[in-house]
C-alpha cells in the first residue's frame, strides 16, 4: 500500500510531459472541438466594438510578440474580423515589440480579403514605437506629428484614406485594445483613458488577466478578452471559425489533466501519510 | 525653434544631416567624458531633474488658461511634448544600439579568447547579421521609397522571420504548459488549511471558462434565484471580480505609493545604489 501510494505522490515528470502531449494532440489532430461559454469581459468588449462610432478610428494596441502567439494572435485575429466586418477604421500601434508591427499585419493581411479591406483605406500600421510611456503623452495630442506623419513603411500619412481627418484622441479615436503580454494597460488608462476620455479595451494573455479586473470594475476598460479562452469566446460570438476553438479544446483537456493530476497526487499525499501514521504507531 | 532642428529633411541631403548629427553626437560625449565626475554628476542631476519637471508640468497644468501667454492660450510646454517624445524615441533607439554593441563585444571576445562553447557566439554572429541584412533589404522601401528588393530577398526574410524567429520564439513559452502541469502535481497538496481554500479557488477558477465545468452545475437554475449564484461559472466571476480585484486593489495601492517614492527619489536624484551612487 505505502508503494503504491508513493507512486501516485510521485509520478515520473516524463510521464506527465507525454500525457500532456497527448491530451493536447488530440483535439488538433482529430478536429474535436467543445463550444465556449461566452464571459461577461469577453461580451463586454464585443459590445464596446459594436457601440464604436462608425466615423471614429479604433487603435490596436498590438505589444506581443511570437512567445505568446497562441493567445494573442487569435485575440488579434477576432478583434480585426470584427473591426473589418463593421467596416471601422483602425490601426496597429506597437509599442516596444520589434516583433509586433510585422505579426499583427500578417493578420490583417491575412483577414482582409474575406472582407475586401484594403491597406490604407480600412487599416493603417503605425509600426514601432519605442519611448514608452513618454511617448505616448504626446501621440493623444497630435496622432501624426507623434508618428512623424508616415505609417511603418514611411508611406506619408497624408497619402492614406484611413488617415484622414485623424488629429487628437479626443476628437477622433473611438476605442483603444490594447493587446498584451506585459504590464501596458496602466499607461493606456493614465496617460489616453482617463484624460482624453477614450474608452480602453483589453485583450490579455490569461496570466495578466487578475491584474485588470479592477480596472473592469471601476470602468476604466470597457471589457476585456482573457487568453484564448477569451479569443475563443469572442470568435463565437462572431460565429467565426478558427484554429482557436481546436486549441482552447485542448487547452481545456489540459486543464482536466490538471485537475486529475492534483487529486491523484493528493491521494497518494493522504493515503502516504496515513501509512506513516500507522507505522509510527 | 524645436520646428527648426527638429524638423524632417528630406531628399539628397539627408545623409549629411545624419552625418553631421553623428559627428556632432560623438564630439559631444567626447567633450562630456573629459568632464571632472563632479561635474558630470551635477549634469545626471539637473537633466534628470528638468526631464522630469516638463513631464509633470505638462501632465498637471491645465491644458488652457487665460495667463497664458500663447496664442488660444494653450499650455505652452504642451507645443514641445511631441520633439520631446522623438527625442524620447531616439534615446530608446540608441539605447538598442547600445544592447547590439554590448552582444557584439561580449560574444568577439568569446571567440577571441576561445572560451568554453565559442561555437555558439559563432553563431550569434551569423544569425545577427543574416537578419541584419534580410530585414534591411526586405524593408528597403523604407529608406528609399519605390524600392522593391528581390524575390529570394522576400523568400529569405519569411523563412527567417516567420519560419525560425517566430517559431523558435513561440516553442521556448510553449515548454512552459509540460512545466505547469509537473509543477501544479507537485505543488498542490493539501498540507493546510490555507492551501485548501486556494486549491477550492483555483478549481473553480480553472473549470469557470471550460465548457465541461460549467456542465457540472448545469442543473442549476440560471435565473437571478438564490441558487443560481452556486452555479460554478458565477462563482469564479465572483472570485475573479470581487475577490481578486479587492486583493489586487490593495496590492496596486501599495505598488502606487513605492512607485511614487521611488519615481521622486530618482527625480531627485536621492537614489543610491548600483546605477546611482556610483563615481561616473
Amino acid at each position: 500500500m505505502d508503494q503504491f501510494a508513493d507512486r501516485l505522490a510521485r509520478i515520473d515528470r516524463r510521464l506527465i510531459f507525454a500525457m500532456v502531449a497527448l491530451i493536447c494532440l488530440v483535439p488538433l489532430v482529430t478536429g474535436f472541438s467543445m463550444r465556449a461559454i461566452v464571459s461577461p469581459p469577453t461580451q463586454k468588449l464585443y459590445d464596446a466594438i459594436e457601440k464604436t462610432p462608425p466615423d471614429r478610428l479604433v487603435v490596436l494596441s498590438s505589444v506581443w510578440d511570437a512567445g505568446t502567439k497562441g493567445e494573442n494572435e487569435p485575440q488579434t485575429e477576432a478583434l480585426m474580423a470584427h473591426l473589418f466586418r463593421l467596416k471601422r477604421r483602425f490601426a496597429i500601434l506597437s509599442m516596444g515589440s520589434p516583433q509586433a508591427p510585422t505579426l499583427a499585419e500578417g493578420i490583417a493581411d491575412r483577414v482582409a480579403p474575406e472582407f475586401g479591406a484594403k491597406y490604407g483605406e480600412q487599416w493603417v500600421n503605425w509600426g514601432l514605437k519605442t519611448g514608452g510611456s513618454a511617448w505616448l503623452q504626446s501621440l493623444p495630442k497630435d496622432v501624426p506629428g507623434a508618428l512623424g506623419n508616415k505609417d511603418w513603411k514611411a508611406v506619408p500619412l497624408s497619402q492614406l484614406p484611413v488617415m484622414k481627418d485623424v488629429k487628437t484622441f479626443h476628437d477622433n479615436v473611438g476605442l483603444v485594445v490594447d493587446i498584451t503580454p506585459s504590464g501596458t494597460l496602466g499607461a493606456w488608462v493614465a496617460f489616453v483613458g482617463q484624460p482624453y476620455q477614450v474608452p480602453i479595451g483589453f485583450a490579455c494573455t490569461a496570466v495578466m488577466a487578475p491584474e485588470a479586473y479592477p480596472y473592469l470594475d471601476s470602468g476604466q476598460i470597457v471589457g476585456m478578452m482573457t487568453g484564448m479562452a477569451g479569443a475563443s469566446q469572442y470568435f463565437q460570438l462572431l460565429n467565426r471559425k478558427g484554429f482557436v476553438t481546436q486549441a482552447m479544446t485542448a487547452q481545456a483537456m489540459a486543464h482536466f489533466l490538471i485537475l486529475a493530476l492534483i487529486a491523484v497526487g493528493n491521494v497518494g499525499y493522504f493515503a502516504g501519510r496515513r501509512v506513516d501514521r500507522q507505522g509510527g504507531a | 525653434m524645436l520646428q527648426t532642428f527638429f524638423r524632417a529633411r528630406p531628399g539628397a541631403g539627408v545623409w549629411f544631416w545624419i552625418l553631421g548629427g553623428l559627428v556632432f553626437a560623438v564630439a559631444l560625449l567626447l567633450m562630456l567624458d573629459r568632464l571632472p565626475s563632479r561635474s558630470k554628476r551635477w549634469l545626471i542631476v539637473v537633466s534628470t531633474f528638468l526631464a522630469g519637471l516638463y513631464y509633470v508640468l505638462e501632465f498637471f497644468l491645465p491644458g488652457e488658461a487665460t495667463w497664458y501667454p500663447t496664442a488660444g492660450h494653450k499650455n505652452p510646454l504642451s507645443l514641445g511634448i511631441e520633439p520631446v517624445g522623438q527625442v524620447v524615441q531616439i534615446i530608446f533607439a540608441v539605447t538598442l544600439g547600445l544592447g547590439a554593441y554590448n552582444l557584439i563585444f561580449f560574444h568577439s571576445r568569446n571567440i577571441r579568447r576561445l572560451r568554453r562553447d565559442w561555437p555558439f557566439s559563432v553563431l550569434f554572429f551569423v544569425a545577427f547579421f543574416v537578419m541584419l541584412v534580410f530585414g534591411f533589404w526586405h524593408d528597403i522601401a523604407t529608406f528609399r521609397p519605390g524600392s522593391k528588393p528581390p524575390e529570394w530577398v522576400n523568400t529569405g526574410w519569411e523563412y527567417l522571420f516567420q519560419g525560425m524567429l517566430v517559431n523558435l520564439n513561440a516553442t521556448m513559452f510553449s515548454l512552459l504548459a509540460f512545466y505547469i502541469v509537473s509543477a501544479a502535481y507537485r505543488a498542490f497538496r493539501i498540507r493546510s488549511g490555507e492551501a485548501l481554500v486556494l486549491m477550492i479557488a483555483a478549481v473553480i477558477v480553472m473549470l469557470t471558462p471550460l465548457p465541461l465545468g460549467s456542465q457540472l452545475t448545469n442543473w442549476l437554475p440560471a435565473d437571478n434565484s438564490f441558487w443560481s449564484n452556486f452555479r460554478i461559472e458565477r462563482i469564479g466571476n465572483w472570485l475573479l471580480t470581487t475577490v481578486n480585484s479587492a486583493a489586487l486593489r490593495a496590492i496596486d495601492f501599495g505598488l502606487g505609493i513605492g512607485g511614487l517614492a521611488m519615481a521622486l527619489r530618482i527625480w531627485l536624484s536621492l537614489e543610491r545604489g548600483t546605477y546611482f551612487g556610483q563615481e561616473v
